[in-house]
């Protein structure tokens, strides 16, 4: 191979695993100055293998684990699963199993783009944001130990509908909540998002048009900031959302700011859709009995749903055991941060690094499983 | 005019964020650890607990943990389950589907140890005694 | 006397005991101003023990020496600048005629330490965290001059001592150059590489820049020197535009000295108040919107400033 190299003298920057930015994914940069002419990612440093330790356990086991997909985003990997299994045998969830689970998603949605403003803002030096948005975590999380009995991983949903039912002192201290949590949308609004330096820094920089967002494989406010207008929720509907009314918040921009300004926008549709869902919450059964031996007739199942990184996917095979026979889990951050990341940063500085790879949100538990 | 738009945006967005400084006459939000903590709630996933009454010693709390943190000890004459509170992930399996109600978590979850071996529950006369701190 | 001064009052130790009080209030209203609690007063000077006294690891490949003493001189340097600046009477111990232009000389040593900090560490980080440093050099040092001198360029006068008379007979500088002193606290927001403009030590993209290889007792110096410099810049910034000491006039004795020392003080802590909210508001600018908006706002805001005070001068209304 014949390659003419140009003599740059470069030097080699890891964005390390072990860094306040990058939570635990590892990248190599080569920089010239202050411009990244090539990042190569390398993910690989949070693979714990869960396809296949799911192999070898049983539908109530394998809910507890599929927490673990993405901790930053627990319900969507356990409505997944349990979606799945309940497709391939045809199981009807009660009405009110499902609107509570849908209730928890949402919050939980909710609780997933908070914290991506906290961990935006740290890696911009943006020091109040950060502390102020850990602080607004904590109203979802002492939600999520009211119903769940566990702050972050929730272990809450069971083939067949949820594991415990909410009280009405959780649906009043919801409500109080999401009131707070509006109150905050403002503040963000005038403190973050319509902040000189947040703009200065998130404008134009990292930039996609629709067609490479769509070749790219982006999912999720990364390509609806992009102008098109694709939410699993609308497009191939489950569970309880025909029911409910939600806008979905696309930008024209397809830059950094876009995509901040679609999650936020996301935020308060969510807080709107729990206050629908709170609202017409039926009475009676929430959940299906069923022996923790069950097991799913044969066949086959790709369910796809919304998480708040973008579309999660999960591919299911049941040979008739109690044991699936193979889980597969399409992440959305996968494509975020091993194709669009050094797609989008050649070209830019080094202080535009951090700022697109957090602004495409991705969970680096996510990317590896 | 577009020039005057853009530039009273920049002025209010560059004020705007100086209004975080009403937050000096509010409380703070964060809880001084060790002297104010939250108590956990009274569902919360804590340690456990056992009613050696009720146990039937039927061990379906063993087979249903996904980490296989619970194994059969002898104590008193009898076989009852112990908990290794290292490997536990705090899922409330075991509970669910204890046939007699016999083995619950507790919302009890300020657990200390040094050693490896403390962190099994042992059995004592009301039931999983923690050797931990 | 001179030993006294030197070492004890305005010299060393009193020099190093306010810079920890400077560290606590900073940090603790920064924490009030996020909603959360702060540390306690002895916070900095608990930090500054437990440095002291951890290993000071040296990399293989960079020079032991010079790595030892950029700390040891950046803290001298912030030192023999904070003596030169009058902190109880119109006259600091040693005053003469151009000792305003030896202390903002002393006080931009700092920045060319951490240049040399960052070049001999040997470490990717440490590279660009100094090449970063030297460029921001070139952003804010030309207004900070502008607005710290324009009192001297207006009056004519070029002694500290000379300057706080001024004041003490006419109005303080801040009537007549108001925005002068928006942009010299600025300029000094980003000379001490305070957030919006921490670029040298982004933490989150370089891990800590020039300070990547210190550790033990070398980084406890360097803290203290960039402490130091918190202290010393607030402080030259309240005795040329809020008139020092003077609130009433000059009293004699002793008294006079201690009342003049406490409003001194009240006026330095004012500075670094608004310092910290500028720092609690704002995340981290990159490295060429700093220097574009240095060149394009404050050193004009500076130059015109300056021209309006020397009309004004001229038309015989100052």
């Amino acid at each position: 191979m014949d390659i003419e190299e140009k003599e740059i003298a470069f030097l080699t920057v890891p964005f390390g695993p072990q860094h306040p930015a990058s939570g635990h994914f590892h990248a190599l940069m080569k920089v010239d100055g202050e411009t990244v002419l090539e990042l190569e990612p390398h993910p690989g440093y949070l693979h714990r293998g869960f396809e296949k330790l799911m192999e070898y356990r049983i539908h109530p086991q394998n809910c507890v684990l599929a927490d673990r997909l993405d901790i930053l985003d627990p319900f969507p990997c356990e409505l997944g699963y349990v979606n799945a299994v309940e497709k391939i045998a045809g199981l009807e969830v009660p009405k009110r199993g499902r609107y509570i689970r849908i209730i928890m998603t949402e919050l939980g949605r909710i609780l997933s783009h908070i914290t991506w403003i906290g961990v935006l803002s740290m890696v911009l030096g943006f020091d109040s944001a950060n502390k102020i948005a850990w602080g607004d975590r904590e109203k979802i999380i002492r939600l999520n130990e009211m119903a769940t009995g566990g702050r972050i991983y929730p272990c809450y949903l069971c083939v067949g509908g949820a594991r415990r039912d909410i009280s009405q002192e959780f649906v009043d201290e919801t409500s109080k909540a999401l009131d707070y949590l509006e109150g905050q949308l403002s503040f963000y609004d005038y403190f973050v998002f319509k902040n000189e330096t947040f703009v200065m820094r998130m404008e134009k920089v990292g930039r996609m048009t629709a067609e490479e967002a769509i070749d790219l494989g982006a999912t999720g406010p990364n390509l609806r900031a992009c102008g098109v207008d694709y939410d699993v929720r609308k497009d191939e509907p489950y569970e309880v959302y025909p029911e409910v009314e939600f806008n979905v918040i696309t930008r024209e921009e397809g830059d950094a700011y876009a995509r901040s300004l679609c999650r936020r926008g996301e935020i308060a549709e969510s807080i709107s859709i729990v206050r629908q869902l709170l609202n017409n919450l039926p009475d009676g059964a929430f959940r299906i009995e069923l022996s923790p031996v069950w097991a799913a007739p044969e066949g086959e199942c790709y369910f796809c749903l919304e998480a708040a990184r973008g579309e999660k996917c999960f591919h299911m095979v049941s040979d008739g055991s109690p044991f699936p026979y193979r889980v597969k889990v399409r992440p959305p951050s996968l494509s975020h941060s091993l194709v669009q990341f050094p797609y989008l940063v050649k070209g830019n500085t080094i202080a535009d690094v951090p700022a697109i790879y957090w602004s495409l949100d991705p969970g680096p538990a996510d990317v590896d499983r | 005019m577009i020039k005057m738009g853009y530039l009273s945006d920049k002025f209010s967005r560059t004020f705007a964020p100086f209004g975080i400084l009403k937050n000096l006459f509010k409380k703070p939000m964060t809880l001084q650890f060790p002297y104010e903590s939250l108590p956990p709630l009274a569902d919360y996933r804590g340690r456990h607990a056992l009613d050696l009454e009720k146990c039937a010693g039927c061990f379906i709390c063993s087979m249903i943990c996904p980490n296989k943190a619970i194994w059969p000890a002898e104590f008193n004459g009898r076989r009852y389950p112990q908990v290794d509170l290292g490997k536990c992930c705090w899922c409330q399996l075991c509970e669910e589907y204890c046939p007699n109600e016999a083995i619950k978590l507790t919302p009890h979850s300020m657990m200390v140890t040094m050693d490896k071996e403390s962190a099994i529950l042992g059995l004592g006369e009301e039931g999983f005694v923690p050797r931990h701190k | 006397m001179s030993i006294f001064y030197l070492i004890v009052f305005p010299g060393f130790v009193s020099l190093f005991l306010f810079s920890l009080l400077c560290e606590y209030i900073d940090r603790k209203v920064t924490a009030r101003l996020q909603s959360r609690v702060g540390p306690p007063f002895y916070q900095p000077w608990a930090d500054f023990i437990k440095l002291m006294s951890k290993e000071s690891l040296v990399p293989t490949m960079a020079d032991r020496k010079i790595f030892t003493a950029i700390p040891v001189f950046g803290v001298a340097a912030v030192v023999t600048a904070f003596i030169y600046i009058p902190l109880w009477s119109t006259r600091s111990p040693f005053p003469f005629t151009g000792d305003i232009v030896v202390v903002i000389y002393l006080l931009s040593l700092p920045t060319l330490l951490l240049f040399l900090a960052g070049w001999h560490s040997t470490n990717v980080f440490g590279t660009i965290g100094a090449t970063r440093g030297i460029t921001q050099l070139f952003g804010y040092e030309v207004p900070f001059l502008l607005a710290l001198l324009s009192p001297a360029l207006v009056t004519g006068i070029w002694s500290l001592s000379g300057i706080l008379n001024y004041q003490v007979e006419h109005t303080w500088f801040i009537a007549y150059l108001p925005l002068s002193f928006i942009v010299a606290i600025i300029s000094l927001a980003g000379k001490l590489e305070r957030i919006p403009f921490d670029i040298p030590h982004a933490a989150q993209e370089i891990t800590g820049g020039p300070f990547t290889e210190y550790s033990g007792a070398r980084l406890a110096l360097m803290h203290l020197m960039l402490d130091m410099e918190l202290f010393a810049g607030s402080a030259l910034i309240a005795a040329l535009f809020l008139g020092g000491f003077d609130y009433i006039g000059v009293i004699p004795g002793l008294a006079g000295s201690v009342v003049g020392f406490v409003l001194f003080l009240i006026k330095t802590l004012i500075v670094l108040f608004i310092l910290i909210c500028i720092k609690a508001a704002f995340a981290r600018i990159k490295i060429d919107q700093l220097i574009s908006m240095s060149l394009k706002w404050l050193a004009p805001m500076a130059l015109i400033q300056l021209l309006i005070a020397v009309g004004l001068k001229f038309a015989g209304v100052l």
